[in-house]
């Protein structure tokens, strides 16, 4: 059963075209990585899965349904995103945030009830955010703000969680617990797990498929123990690197030491 | 329950409010008589001043308080933007336009003026959105954009007022922005309006909380975020609309009061919008009694009064904003 399918899909902005004849099928139950250089598509393809970008061409099924064929609300039932940027009113408590995540799923005369409050508990829990969660979100960290979006997309009890760049402002003890999480929830719970990372390291380690983007084509997809190599990482980011192979799973370990660019590095 | 409080202690304050309007002005009634009237007692004259020229007056200044408030916040939600303000941003020349043009234009049809502020006020509201939206209104792009357009509807007016010159006195105070000399038909023609506009902004308290995050989380949660905004502009512009169209333009109600209410009461919607709604009832009719009384037996347009008050309050949530 495919999660998510996507066929000829052809993304951009205006007229521009930044995602060309994409076709791919992602499987229930599978964490997938995007990764790929700075401009190559990669959150524009996120963007997609949640309906924030229409396609120019080609569809995008969310397991059996177009996704231009459904509406806002049925889309944010089942897909969630955690976005890089977010804005919010300075003076919402975590928990408050998080109750927003719960209200794809409610009518507009329906308010809070008892199963509410118990997925924003289970979401806090998993989330960490025990002691914090009667706390302003702008007296909180960085880190702690971006699991208290995580939590946001955790309530809306996704089939399909996108997450874009979500370790980017977190230090590395937050960014392993943050991506640990994820897994646990994926394993855990059977829930698709699409994430766009910078890091080449975590996506290998934290994904069992990995699709590789340059310039808004598929270079390589697959098992990252499988493709990921020093062939590819040349081709796709002009660097040369070593690999070696994690003793404990197996998953390979890129240490790039060179680029290839050309020209004096400053 | 201790937001449930302060709503409950600014219910209190209005009514404090209300009594104290009526019972001054240009002749001051004690509270005492005014009980006496309740229970139709008391001096002829005086009850004719209450209920003749003070009541309607009053009742008239709480529901423009009360729009103009609602209609500023629900600005400042669907622009992403504490500056937005009906008067500031240029809804209420808009509004104003399109009043003026029926009232100096063609003035028998004077039953079209609330209808005719309204479409004014929307035109302007697209106007600002085509200026200055570029993923949210930036506070400096909306005032400037607010400058542009109150000067180009303003000019607009002014060019309507002179052709009409001959029919401009009867309009005068109510180009600055006054309440005074406001009849039981007047208060009748707004309140309808008003009671329609205020209970569909409660049917907005969720959308708009939602709208304060960013546009595409707001979209992942469900929300509509171009329809909704459309329709939430529509009814700020309707609020401000049928208020101008009764009492001319006032600006700084729907800057003050909103922002006040966030301070005590926090951002959420849920708890802003009603306290906003009592707040400005409370703060226009004081702007009013305020400008019956000061100079006395001069009656001040209340528009003056809340440029005067407001006006440095503006600038100073400016200078605020710019150094966060």
């Amino acid at each position: 059963m495919n999660a998510v399918k996507i066929s000829n899909l052809c993304l951009g902005y205006g007229k521009k075209t930044v995602i060309k004849d994409f076709t791919i099928d992602i499987e229930k139950g599978q964490m997938v990585s995007i990764i790929g250089p700075n401009g190559s598509g990669k959150s524009t393809v996120l963007k997609s899965l949640a309906k924030l970008l229409e396609p120019q061409e080609g569809i995008v099924y969310i397991g059996k349904n177009n996704i231009t064929h459904m509406s806002n609300k049925e889309v944010s039932t089942s897909v969630s995103i955690l976005l890089q940027h977010n804005t919010y009113p300075a003076d919402i408590s975590a928990r408050d945030l998080i109750y927003y995540g719960r209200l794809p799923h409610k009518k507009w005369y329906q308010t809070k009830d008892q199963e509410d409050e118990k997925i924003i508990d289970w979401v806090i829990k998993n989330t960490n955010l025990e002691e914090l969660q009667y706390k302003k979100i702008n007296c909180l960290s960085g880190g702690e703000r971006q699991r208290v979006w995580l939590g946001v997309a955790l309530a809306q009890q996704p089939k399909i969680l996108l997450l874009d760049e979500p370790t980017t402002y977190l230090d590395i003890s937050y960014q392993l617990e943050l991506l640990e999480l994820v897994k646990m929830l994926n394993q855990r719970s059977d829930m698709t797990v699409v994430m766009v990372l910078h890091d080449l390291n975590q996506a290998s380690k934290y994904s069992n498929r990995v699709i590789v983007l340059k310039e808004g084509q598929i270079v390589a997809d697959g098992d990252p123990k499988e493709i990921l190599n020093k062939e590819l990482i040349r081709k796709v980011y002009n660097v040369e690197s070593r690999i070696y192979y994690d003793e404990v799973d197996g998953h390979p370990i890129i240490i790039p030491n060179k680029n290839n660019l050309g020209g004096e590095r400053i | 329950m201790k937001k449930a409080l302060i709503i409950l202690i600014s219910i209190l304050l209005f009514i404090i409010t209300v009594f104290f309007a009526v019972s001054m002005g240009s002749v001051n009634i004690p509270l005492k008589e005014i009980f006496n009237f309740l229970f139709d007692k008391g001096d002829v004259i005086n009850k004719s001043i209450i209920f003749d020229i003070r009541l309607p007056r009053v009742l008239i200044a709480a529901l423009v308080g009360s729009n103009l408030a609602v209609a500023g916040a629900l600005l400042q939600s669907v622009m992403k933007n504490p500056l937005a303000d009906p008067g500031i941003i240029g809804v209420s020349s808009g509004a104003s336009l399109g009043a003026i043009t029926i009232m100096l234009i063609i003035p028998q049809y004077t039953y079209l003026v609330p209808l005719f502020a309204f479409l004014g006020g929307v035109f302007a509201t697209f106007l600002i959105f085509i200026l200055a939206w570029k993923d949210g209104i930036k506070p400096i792009r909306i005032i400037l954009s607010g400058v542009a357009i109150n000067a180009m509807l303003g000019g607009a007016t002014s060019l309507i007022s002179v052709l009409n010159s001959d029919r401009i006195q009867g309009i005068l105070m109510w180009v600055n922005g006054s309440i005074s000399g406001r009849s039981w038909n007047d208060l009748n023609m707004i309140l309808v309006y008003s009671i329609i506009g205020l209970i569909l902004s409660f049917f907005c308290i969720r959308t708009s909380n939602i709208l304060l995050l960013s546009d595409e989380k707001a979209v992942n949660l469900g929300i509509n975020v171009n329809r909704t905004r459309v329709l939430i502009s529509l009814l700020g512009a309707f609020l401000a609309g049928i208020s101008t169209s009764i009492v001319g333009i006032i600006g700084f109600v729907g800057l003050v009061v909103p922002h006040i209410s966030r301070l005590v009461i926090g951002s959420d919607y849920k708890y802003l919008l009603p306290l906003s709604m009592i707040g400005g009832a409370t703060m226009l009719l004081l702007a009013d009694t305020f400008a019956r009384i000061v100079a006395k037996p001069i009656e001040l347009p209340v528009g003056t009064i809340m440029a005067v008050i407001g006006g440095p309050f503006f600038l100073y949530l400016l200078r605020k904003g710019e150094k966060r």
